[in-house]
């Protein structure tokens, strides 16, 4: 996550014109900072649509709480913490609506997860990072997410995902030897050669 | 490659991902934000308006509560104490000091006896009946002293002019001497049985005091107030829609034709008077019926339809007398003038076309809000029921229209408009069988 800076003359423009209820300003910001939103809401749902509704959400609620926006901080910043905020609601609030099991297992993998685990390689096969994050369960995708891309401490991810913090770090650790099982790698190593 | 390493190549390409969303997501954003924003709107004239009368109605019971308030001062203290102190100096100048005790009682009987042209004590001791009271006897004494109703009648046998206004009673100072009771003077005369007392200034007489012109106790006008009441009103109204097209209706080469429709609205309400003059009304109407007939020229026929909005509407209304009177002699009547806002819930959204009914709530938004206003002439009548005549009077401000795919700037708003008479009916608890004040 990039470091924390004022907010820029241009951003601090920006944001003033939406507290106004500017609407240039308004589609500007979604303009500046919908692309980057879109890959981070890609990364949390289980398909595009999904990540298209986490985005339109989280958008709303960018705007209805831009007055609260700390100008010490980055603009971006404070967009992607909103937008990240809402992803963790929509996983909490669905995973209480259907029960997801806090702890996930290889065997998650045999329902969806198979498909998702070819289409996940072929995808690999393109270069597609996103697509590769989905051969994994969607606890362990959420736990990995916030890890390793938002940094959080395992103590905060188990507040927010409301499991416990030896929980957080088991996923995390099966996220990621399912990563190299399942994608082998060398696989991996020469993706990320490739970039 | 070590997995911190492989984690951070991770990240680091993670970082720069971007991915351009659909123009669907921008424009659910957006089209969510302009609702968002029409909410706000409508949630901010809806709370003015019940504000208005909540406003109104405290102001004006702080205005009558400060009249009423002066109202009754001169008509008790102050009255009490012109006449107190009025008939202090008129005592004093027909009686001589009764300071000097060496003068003693009989000299100062004596002395009372020869400031009076007459001998009131005399009369009055020969027709004071037993037992009387110190007061009383105090009152029939003292010379051109009456008891009310004589005095307030304008007999004074002595032609003294010392007491104003006994009918509210003066009390003289006490005097030095001691009652003496069957005493009698020089000349057989018995004197003063019961100390005079002069009038204070600063404490007439609390029973006085506290009644105001009306005669009522302010205690019991305290008490009285806040008062509650219950009823019901039955409204007949004529209903429009003020729509693009009625506005184009009116005009002498329209091919649109409109015409109001009736509704009758039957509703309960209850409230609280706040002064004599004054109360704050909340009605209910469980079917508020809003309606209007079309007629459009087309393609060479005319069209016609009917549409019908049936609404649960909430009334607060601040209610002020500005006349009063008695009807038949007995009772009171009064004209009041009431004033307020609504807030409507849609129940039902019908439309009649070709002969075809068909529903559309989705086409109405499901709240509305607006303004009334009306005349109401009542009277009073015994066991705290009141009756009265309504005209009433009710305006939406809020567009009831919700068609989302058709820009407001184009479709026009609508507001849901009626006028209307009727009748109420109300029970004020509390009241006295006597009285029909408020």
């Amino acid at each position: 996550m990039s470091p924390m800076q004022p907010v820029k003359n241009d951003e601090l423009t920006i944001l003033e014109g939406c507290i106004k209820g500017d609407r240039k300003m308004q589609e500007l910001l979604y303009e500046r900072y919908a692309p980057r939103m879109y890959a981070i809401c890609k990364s949390y749902a289980d398909d595009d649509l999904e990540a298209q509704d986490l985005l339109q959400e989280g958008f709303i609620k960018v705007f209805n709480n831009i007055r609260k926006c700390n100008t010490q901080g980055s603009l971006e910043a404070w967009v992607r913490t909103v937008i990240v905020n809402n992803n963790i609601d929509h996983y909490r609030h669905k995973n209480k609506k259907f029960g997801i099991r806090e702890t996930s297992t290889d065997e998650d993998l045999n329902d969806k997860g198979e498909e998702v685990e070819n289409e996940a390689i072929r995808s690999f096969q393109d270069n597609d990072l996103l697509r590769v994050l989905r051969i994994l369960p969607k606890g362990y995708r959420m736990v990995l997410n916030l890890y390793i891309v938002e940094g959080y401490p395992h103590k905060e991810i188990a507040e927010m995902l409301d499991i416990s913090v030896s929980t957080s770090k088991s996923q995390f650790f099966r996220a990621k030897e399912m990563l190299k099982k399942k994608l082998g790698r060398e696989s991996i190593e020469e993706y990320f050669a490739a970039i | 490659m070590n997995d911190g390493n492989l984690w951070d190549r991770f990240l680091s390409s993670f970082e720069g991902l971007v991915q351009t969303p659909p123009s669907s997501v921008k424009e659910g954003v957006f089209s969510e934000l302009d609702r968002a924003a029409r909410r706000r709107r409508r949630l901010k004239r809806g709370t003015s308006l019940l504000l208005i009368p909540l406003l109104f109605g405290g102001a004006a019971y702080f205005i009558s509560s400060e009249q009423e308030g002066g109202n009754a001062s001169p008509s008790g203290n102050e009255l009490a104490v012109q006449s107190a102190s009025e008939g202090e100096s008129g005592i004093l100048s027909a009686i001589p000091s009764t300071r000097d005790a060496e003068s003693g009682p009989v000299n100062r009987g004596a002395a009372e006896r020869d400031a009076s042209p007459s001998s009131p004590r005399r009369e009055d001791e020969a027709s004071s009946p037993e037992g009387a009271t110190e007061s009383e006897s105090i009152v029939q004494d003292r010379p051109g002293d009456r008891s009310g109703e004589s005095a307030s009648q304008g007999e004074d046998p002595n032609g003294d002019q010392l007491a104003q206004d006994p009918s509210k009673g003066e009390r003289v100072q006490e005097v030095e001497e001691k009652p003496m009771n069957g005493e009698t003077g020089p000349d057989g005369d018995k004197l003063a049985r019961m100390p005079r007392k002069k009038p204070k200034n600063d404490d007439p007489d609390p029973e006085l005091a506290s009644k105001d012109g009306w005669g009522l106790d302010q205690e019991d006008q305290l008490e009285r107030f806040p008062r509650f009441f219950v009823g019901g009103n039955g409204l007949m109204n004529f209903t429009r829609f003020v729509d693009p097209q009625t506005i184009e209706s009116f005009e002498s080469t329209s091919l649109i034709a409109t015409e109001a429709d009736r509704a009758l609205d039957v509703g309960v309400e209850m409230g609280v008077q706040l002064t004599h003059r004054s109360a704050l009304v909340v009605r209910y109407f469980a079917k508020e019926e809003v309606g209007q007939d079309y007629e459009q020229y087309v393609n060479g026929r005319f069209h016609s339809q009917r549409l019908r909005l049936t609404y649960r509407k909430f009334d607060l209304l601040f209610e002020q007398d500005v006349l009063e009177g008695s009807f038949m002699g007995e009772h009171r009547s009064f004209l009041s003038l009431y004033g307020g806002g609504h807030y409507s819930i849609l129940r039902q959204a019908e439309r009649s076309s070709m002969g075809e009914d068909r529903m559309m709530p989705n086409e109405y938004e499901p709240q509305a809000y607006g303004v009334d206003a009306g005349l109401r002439f009542g009277v009073g009548t015994s066991y705290g029921l009141e009756a009265g005549v309504l005209l009433n009077a009710s305006m939406g401000l809020s567009d009831i229209r919700q068609d989302e795919n058709v820009p407001e700037h184009l479709s026009g708003s609508s507001q849901k408009t009626s006028v209307g008479v009727g009748l109420s009916l109300r029970y004020r608890f509390g009241q006295e069988v006597m009285t029909d004040a408020r």
